[in-house]
C-alpha cells in the first residue's frame, strides 16, 4: 500500500509537514478564490444577459429574479418574489407556465414557450426557456422576442406580397390573348403565356430553355424567329406579317427588355390580325366594288349584244350546215369558245350585281338540296361524289335563296373541279355560334396552297385551267351583302375547307 | 314552221323582231326562216311601233334597249304592242336584264323574258310553243 511508505518516511522530516499543510492551505485558499471569481463571472454574466432569470420552485413560487431589462418586468421584484405565478400572471399564461415546470421537472429536458404578454400596455412576446436546476425547482429564462416576431412576420407579409406579384404577372401575362414569348438572347425560351401554349400546342415544361425551332417551322413562329438575332443585334424593336396554313394572318413583333447586356431578353408578340385584314379588305372592296360594278355591268352587257350576235349567228350557219363533216371542227372551236366568252359575261354581272337581296326564310336542306341538284351533272361527270349532311332541327334563316343557292353551287362546283375522279366532296349545314347558320364545303382535293390564301377572293384569280376565276369572288360578294362571313382552310386530314357563316336573320340588309 | 289554223287553213307564223343589233338581226332570221316562220325587222321604236300597225303579228321578239345605254324604248314599244295588238305574244331578248327591269315587262303582260346569249335551239322552243295556235 502506499500509505505504509510514506508512514516510513514521515517522522524523520517533521518541518515537511508543515510545509505540506501550509500548501494545502494554499490550495484551499486558491480553490476558495477561484470559486469566487467564477461565481462572480457568472453573476457578471447573468446580470449581463439581456434577458429575465427567474428561479421558480415546483409550485410555481418565484424564488429569484435576475432582470437583464428591469422594464420587461411587470412588477418589481419585491413585490413578486414569494408569490405564486398564478398570483402575478394572467390565469392562461400561468397555466402554461406551470405546466411546463411540471414538464421541465418530469422530463430534464429544456422546455420552451412562446407567449405574448402586454407590459406597460405594449404588447410583447416572449420565448420562456424551463430547464430543471434542483430536485424541486426550475429556472426560467425569459427573452424578449417582440422584434425577432415582427421581423419575421414582416418577412412574411413580404414573401406574400411578392408571390401575390409573381401571381398576379403569372395572371396577366396569361390573359393576354396574343401569343408572348420571352428569350434570351441566344433566342431559348424563358417563359411563354397560355395563348402561346395553346397556339403550339405545348406545355411550359416542353419548351422552357429549348430553342425557338422546338414550336414548329410554322407561323407565326418562324416569323418571329427571323427577327431575333436582328433584334439582339441592334436592341431596336422589329415587326413583320405573316400568314399561317390556316389562312390567319399574324402581326409579329420583337423587342428587346433593357435589361444589362448579358441578361438580354427578347421579347416576341404575335397578334391574329385576320379580322383586322378582313375587315379592310371587305371596306376596300366596298369601296371599290360600288365603282366597278357599275363599269362591269356596263361592259358585261356592251360585250353580249356581240357575243349574242356571234352565238347566234354560229347556231343559225351550223343549222344549215351541220350535216357537212368538212365544217364539224370548225363549229366545235367557235362553239367552246363563245360559251367560254359567255360564262365569263355572266360572272363578270354577278360580280357587278349591286348588293341588293330578295330576303325570306329559307331552310338550309332545302337551298342544299338545290344547289346539289344543280351540280349533279358535273359531279358524275367527274367522277366526285358529293355527300350532304344537315343538323337536326336548323331554324330558317334569312336570306335571298338564289343568291345562297349560287353561293354553295358555285362552292360545290368548286370543291368537284378540285377533287379527284373517286374523290368526295362534303356539304355541311350546322348551328354557327351566335344566332347564326353555318355551311361548309369540303373537298377531297390538294387544298390550298399556303401563298394562295391571300389571293382566292381576287376576281380572276384560278390555278385551274378554264377556269374564269370568278366564282368565289362572287361567293364572297354575296357572303358579304348577307353580312355573313366566309373562311378558307387547308383540313388537317387533307382537302380544302370553305366555310360560309350566315346571321339568322339580317335586319336592314336589303339597303346593304 | 307551217301550222293549221281553226279553219284548217295553213299559216305561217309571222314574227317582228327588234333589236339594234344587226348582226343579231341577221342571225334570227336566218335561224328561223328555214324553220317555216315569217319574218320582219325593226331596227328602232318608230319602225316596230309602223310596222305593228300594219302587220298583225304572232310574236314580238324585242330587245329593251333599242338606243344608247339608258334607253327603255322596248318598255314602251310592250305597252304600244299590248294595246293595239293584243293577241301578239311578245317576248323580251336583252342583254340588260335587271331583275327590276324583268319585274317590270312581266306586270306589262310579256310572255317570256330572256337574257342574251341564249343558244337559238332553246329560243326555238319557246317561240313555237308561243306560236301555236290556242285551243
Amino acid at each position: 500500500m502506499p500509505t505504509g511508505s510514506t508512514k516510513a518516511r514521515a517522522p524523520s522530516a517533521p518541518h515537511a509537514r508543515e510545509k505540506r499543510f501550509r500548501a494545502a492551505i494554499a490550495a484551499a485558499k486558491e480553490v476558495e478564490e477561484q470559486l469566487r471569481a467564477s461565481e462572480e463571472r457568472h453573476r457578471a454574466l447573468a446580470d449581463a444577459l439581456p434577458d429575465l432569470v427567474f428561479r421558480v420552485a415546483r409550485d410555481g413560487t418565484y424564488l429569484d429574479c435576475r432582470a437583464g431589462r428591469t422594464e420587461l418586468l411587470l412588477l418589481p421584484p419585491s413585490e413578486f418574489l414569494g408569490k405564486k405565478i398564478a398570483e402575478v400572471l394572467p390565469a392562461g399564461l400561468a397555466r402554461d407556465l406551470q405546466a411546463e415546470i411540471e414538464r421541465a421537472l418530469a422530463t430534464g429536458a429544456i422546455q420552451v414557450l412562446e407567449y405574448d404578454l402586454a407590459v406597460d400596455g405594449e404588447p410583447r412576446s416572449f420565448e420562456a426557456r424551463t430547464v430543471q436546476s434542483g430536485a424541486n425547482e426550475v429556472v426560467s429564462v425569459v427573452r424578449d422576442i417582440t422584434e425577432r416576431k415582427r421581423n419575421d412576420e414582416q418577412q412574411k407579409r413580404l414573401q406574400a406580397a411578392i408571390s401575390k406579384a409573381a401571381l398576379e404577372w403569372q395572371l396577366t401575362f396569361d390573359a393576354i390573348t396574343m401569343p408572348l414569348l420571352l428569350l434570351d438572347r441566344g433566342g431559348r425560351i424563358l417563359r411563354l403565356n397560355e395563348s402561346a401554349r395553346r397556339l403550339c400546342g405545348r406545355s411550359f415544361a416542353e419548351v422552357v430553355l429549348h430553342p425557338m425551332e422546338v414550336l414548329g417551322d410554322t407561323e407565326p413562329w418562324r416569323a418571329i424567329h427571323a427577327l431575333l438575332d436582328e433584334v439582339a443585334a441592334t436592341q431596336a424593336p422589329a415587326a413583320t406579317e405573316a400568314r399561317d396554313a390556316q389562312g390567319r394572318a399574324w402581326e409579329v413583333q420583337v423587342s428587346a427588355a433593357t435589361v444589362p447586356e448579358p441578361q438580354l431578353r427578347l421579347v416576341a408578340a404575335a397578334r391574329d390580325i385576320t379580322d383586322r385584314i378582313k375587315l379592310q379588305e371587305s371596306l376596300l372592296r366596298s369601296e371599290t366594288m360600288s365603282a366597278m360594278g357599275t363599269l362591269l355591268a356596263g361592259v358585261a352587257h356592251e360585250v353580249r349584244n356581240p357575243l349574242f350576235g356571234i352565238s347566234a349567228t354560229l347556231d343559225a350557219f351550223e343549222a344549215r350546215c351541220k350535216h357537212r363533216p368538212a365544217y364539224r371542227n370548225y363549229f366545235a372551236v367557235l362553239r367552246t369558245e363563245v360559251t367560254r366568252l359567255s360564262e365569263l359575261m355572266r360572272g363578270l354581272l354577278d360580280y357587278g350585281k349591286p348588293p341588293r337581296l330578295d330576303l325570306a326564310p329559307a331552310q338550309a336542306a332545302k337551298l342544299a338540296a338545290t344547289a346539289v341538284s344543280a351540280c349533279a351533272a358535273l359531279a358524275s361527270q367527274s367522277g366526285v361524289e358529293i355527300e350532304v349532311r344537315i343538323g337536326a332541327g336548323l331554324p330558317a334563316v334569312q336570306v335571298d335563296r338564289k343568291r345562297i343557292v349560287q353561293v354553295l353551287q358555285n362552292l360545290l362546283e368548286n370543291a368537284i373541279q378540285h377533287s379527284p375522279p373517286g374523290g368526295s366532296v362534303m356539304l355541311r349545314a350546322e348551328l354557327g355560334g351566335g344566332e347564326s347558320l353555318r355551311f361548309a364545303v369540303e373537298d377531297s382535293g390538294p387544298g390550298f396552297h399556303a401563298a394562295d390564301f391571300g389571293r382566292i377572293f381576287e376576281p380572276f384569280f384560278t390555278r385551274r385551267r378554264g377556269g374564269t376565276g370568278l366564282g368565289l369572288s362572287i361567293v364572297q360578294r354575296i357572303v358579304e351583302h348577307h353580312r355573313g362571313e366566309i373562311a378558307v382552310a387547308n383540313r388537317p386530314e387533307g382537302g380544302a375547307a370553305i366555310t360560309v357563316t350566315l346571321p339568322l336573320g339580317l335586319p336592314g340588309a336589303g339597303e346593304a | 314552221m307551217a301550222v293549221q289554223s281553226k279553219s284548217g287553213r295553213q299559216v305561217t307564223p309571222r314574227i317582228l323582231l327588234v333589236d339594234d343589233e344587226e348582226a343579231i338581226l341577221f342571225a334570227l332570221r336566218e335561224y328561223f326562216v328555214p324553220l317555216g316562220y315569217e319574218i320582219d325587222c325593226a331596227r328602232e321604236l318608230e319602225e316596230a311601233e309602223a310596222l305593228l300597225c300594219h302587220v298583225r303579228y304572232d310574236l314580238l321578239i324585242a330587245d329593251l334597249r333599242l338606243s344608247g345605254i339608258y334607253s327603255n324604248e322596248g318598255l314602251e314599244l310592250i305597252r304600244f304592242a299590248r294595246e293595239r295588238s293584243p293577241a301578239t305574244r311578245v317576248v323580251v331578248l336583252t342583254g340588260y336584264g335587271s331583275s327590276e327591269m324583268e319585274t317590270e315587262s312581266m306586270s306589262r303582260g310579256v310572255d317570256a323574258f330572256l337574257h342574251k346569249p341564249r343558244p337559238l335551239a332553246e329560243l326555238a322552243e319557246i317561240v313555237s310553243a308561243l306560236t301555236k295556235p290556242g285551243p
